[in-house]
């Protein structure tokens, strides 16, 4: 059975301003840079207190075989090297930093020099620049870009489904970068040579997908247009709507010949190759109905929420949750001072309004739940077996497959903490493993 | 500054289980008209008894269960009508009232009350009634513009002039409903407006009515064409009795019913099954309601072996 009618149609107004022009840039006085920002060991830190360092530089080295560096996204002099508040682990060992308002002269290599390079040295290049996934998970891109030779990639895709509402960064990055992108994008099918390369965009980002149609001309790039629905963006059902392949439970997308990457992956990598610059700035988009100037806007890693919030003129309402990502799989914060990551696409403020106090109601069994769950999961039996602790049960309904994209729970009508209780189940299941 | 953390997802669609009850509410208004229509003052007599009672036992219950009586959800207001639906329009005042307190008590609230019943609570109901009061149970009324000659006092259903008398009622009549039956099961015109509505409303899952319309179907169209002067038309079956009524708002009722897609059309096949084998060579002229009480009990074993393929295999 397909599965193609997934997911949820999410009606919501969007309560960002509209947008002209390439995104402004928010360079804050003082940084708080995680030393954790990607998927495996935290980097190590290279710098100690009082120590006088440049933009760029690097700060935290990759620990191990899946780790990431980590670079100074602003110079100035180090201030200490302490646990602090992290977005999405709630601490973490980081390096704070007072800027000077100094910027460094990024080295650009000409479109011959970057022709010259061969493979390793365009990995080497990726993986020095600290370059992780940037849709959300942080997975280092050097590591991705090398799957065991076992799989032959034929397969590029490019995720330009930014399918969480709120969200406009990649939109705009799609829209104001599109040639950056594809320089990107030229990288890695040089890297890793697949037979097609696809961009997968929503119709929601009409100009987006018109200005990288016109970057893509007489290249050997797909641009397809896909229709809007959360979670368009998921890796493998994205995988099998485009290509009709189908990723094993457990497994991932080169198990099938296809690697993935997001379209703010692809600008890193142009940057890193081209201009010689890590991975320290990204765009963030400020939404919610708090602060007076939302927008996308080309945000420090590292930068502290507060700080961000001050240089958009502050708040218009009190927010009652500051959320991490987009409404659908974001993280709520307990501080205003947690510092943006490589990962971090959006801050969303929600004042009292928007944040409505839900009273659980009865399971009446409706299925909509059923109905919604890209995962094809049955999110109201994995939540009755975890209730009445049957781990068992909720074994046996797969729980370790469920992707927390929150569509159960966003149609229940019960208001049921569905992804609460599948996660309870999911990470039992996976410590037991 | 004091910030809330929940959990993801942040944001929760507008669809409520109270909306979901009262679209079955608004669904049920072309069926509460029919009945108004065909029989006047006895179709607003029982439904106002067997609202009345349902609440009541509902609220009452609710208290002793040391639970907030909370009354808005709709679901004793659904049952209510329902089981008023399903009433024969004679039926005395105290045994609509005893049949919806047996409704509510037996067929919901010992189970822990909404969404933990195993089966149809309105159909407990007047499964008990069947049991306990036959007599009354099958006597039938005429209703206002009723399409025959009117004989006695008291009205066959089609099911039953058909099965023991063989007489057939011409489809046309079964359609609008000025024939004997149940209040609310007699006009099938009525029903499809309801049972459309909450296809469109997305409230029910086409998969039931439809398996168990196609099922009937096709088991009476083949058996009809083999025995043409023992069995009875497809379309005689579809719009006789309460077999409309009970595919669009018994058999689909959520609790009771499967949660998989699979599960609803295995579900929806059963209750085809069944009520053919019972009006064709059971002792009653009618099944539906068993079918679906006993599909109803199945319900947790179809769940249980119809679990989807996982996502990539």
């Amino acid at each position: 059975m397909s599965n193609l009618g997934f997911g949820v149609k999410i009606k919501e107004k969007n309560v960002l301003e509209p947008h002209r022009g390439k995104p402004q840039q928010l360079i804050p006085e003082k940084i708080v840079i995680p030393l954790s920002q990607h998927t495996g060991k935290p980097a190590r830190e290279v710098v100690i207190s009082g120590q006088q360092i440049m933009e760029g530089d690097l700060i935290g080295e990759k620990d191990g075989n899946i780790s990431a560096n980590i670079h100074a996204s602003i110079s100035g002099e180090v201030i200490k090297v302490e646990e602090s508040f992290h977005p999405v682990t709630g601490c973490g060992k980081a390096v704070f930093m007072q800027g000077n308002g100094e910027h460094r002269e990024w080295k650009e290599r000409k479109p011959e020099e970057v022709k010259n390079l061969n493979r390793q040295q365009l990995l080497k290049i990726i993986e020095s620049a600290g370059i992780v996934g940037m849709g959300g998970a942080g997975f280092p891109t050097h590591i991705k870009l090398q799957p065991s030779s076992e799989y032959k990639i034929d397969t590029l895709i490019i995720n330009g489904c930014e399918c969480e509402p709120y969200l406009a960064s990649d939109a705009i990055l799609m829209q104001e970068y599109p040639f950056q992108i594809v320089k990107g994008i030229e990288i890695i099918t040089r890297i890793i040579n697949p037979s097609q390369v696809i961009i997968a965009i929503e119709d929601n980002k009409q100009e987006a997908i018109l200005r990288m149609r016109q970057a893509t001309v007489n290249k050997n790039i797909e641009v397809i247009k896909l229709s809007t629905r959360y979670p368009r963006g998921a890796e493998k059902q994205l995988i099998q709507l485009l290509l009709k392949r189908k990723v094993p439970p457990g497994g991932l997308p080169f198990h099938v010949g296809v690697i993935v990457h997001n379209v703010a992956t692809c600008y890193a990598i142009y940057e890193a190759i081209y201009k010689s610059k890590p991975l320290i700035e990204r765009l963030v988009t400020i939404a919610g109905d708090c602060v007076v100037h939302n927008g996308v806007y080309w945000i420090k890693v590292g930068s502290l929420v507060s700080e961000i919030v001050t240089k958009l003129g502050g708040f218009k309402k009190q927010p009652a949750k500051i959320i991490f990502g987009g409404p659908m799989m974001g993280i709520a914060q307990a501080t205003i001072d947690v510092p943006v990551l490589k990962t971090t696409s959006a801050v969303i403020f929600l004042s009292q309004e928007y944040v409505t106090e839900y009273k659980e109601y009865p399971c009446v069994k409706c299925a909509k739940c059923v109905d919604v769950c890209p995962m094809r999961l049955l999110p109201t039996k994995i939540a009755q077996a975890v209730k009445f602790n049957r781990i068992d049960l909720a074994e046996e309904y797969n729980a370790v497959d469920c992707i927390e994209c929150g569509c159960c729970q966003y149609i229940c009508p019960s208001n049921i903490p569905l992804v609460a209780y599948i996660k309870q189940a999911k990470n039992y299941l996976l410590r037991k493993k | 500054m004091k910030l809330i953390i929940t959990e993801s997802p942040h944001l929760r669609s507008k669809f409520t289980t109270r909306k979901m009850m009262w679209e079955v509410t608004v669904a049920l208004f072309p069926v509460i008209f029919a009945s108004w229509y065909f029989y006047s003052q006895d179709a607003i007599r029982i439904i106002s008894i067997s609202m009345i009672t349902c609440l009541l036992t509902e609220y009452i219950f609710l208290t002793l269960r040391k639970k907030k009586p909370d009354l808005t959800d709709g679901s004793a207001l659904v049952t209510a009508f329902l089981f008023a639906l399903i009433m024969p329009p004679k039926s005395p005042n105290w045994l609509v009232a005893l049949g919806a307190f047996f409704g509510i008590t037996f067929g919901k609230q010992i189970f822990g009350g909404l969404g933990y019943n195993i089966f149809n609570p309105a159909l407990i109901g007047r499964a008990f009634l069947m049991a306990a009061y036959p007599t009354y149970m099958t006597t039938w009324s005429y209703p206002h513009h009723f399409w025959g000659k009117i004989d006695g006092v008291s009205c066959a259903t089609p099911l039953g002039l058909a099965k023991f008398s063989h007489v057939v009622t011409p489809a046309k009549y079964l359609f609008l409903g000025n024939v004997g039956g149940s209040l609310g099961e007699t006009s099938a015109l009525a029903i499809i407006i309801g049972g459309f509505y909450l296809l469109i409303r997305r409230v029910i899952d086409w998969r039931i009515p439809i398996s168990i319309f196609l099922t009937v179907s096709i088991l009476s169209l083949l058996t009809w064409i083999i025995a043409p002067q023992r069995y009875f038309s497809p379309l005689f079956h579809l719009f006789a009795g309460g077999l409309m009524l009970g595919a669009f708002f018994m058999a689909t009722d959520p609790v009771t019913t499967p949660v998989t897609k699979l599960g609803r059309i295995i579900f929806g096949i059963g209750v085809g099954i069944l009520v053919f084998v019972i009006r064709n060579w059971g002792g009653l002229p009618e099944g539906v309601m068993y079918s679906i009480l006993i599909m109803n009990g199945f319900t947790p074993l179809i769940n249980r072996v119809t679990i989807p393929k996982r996502f990539g295999k």
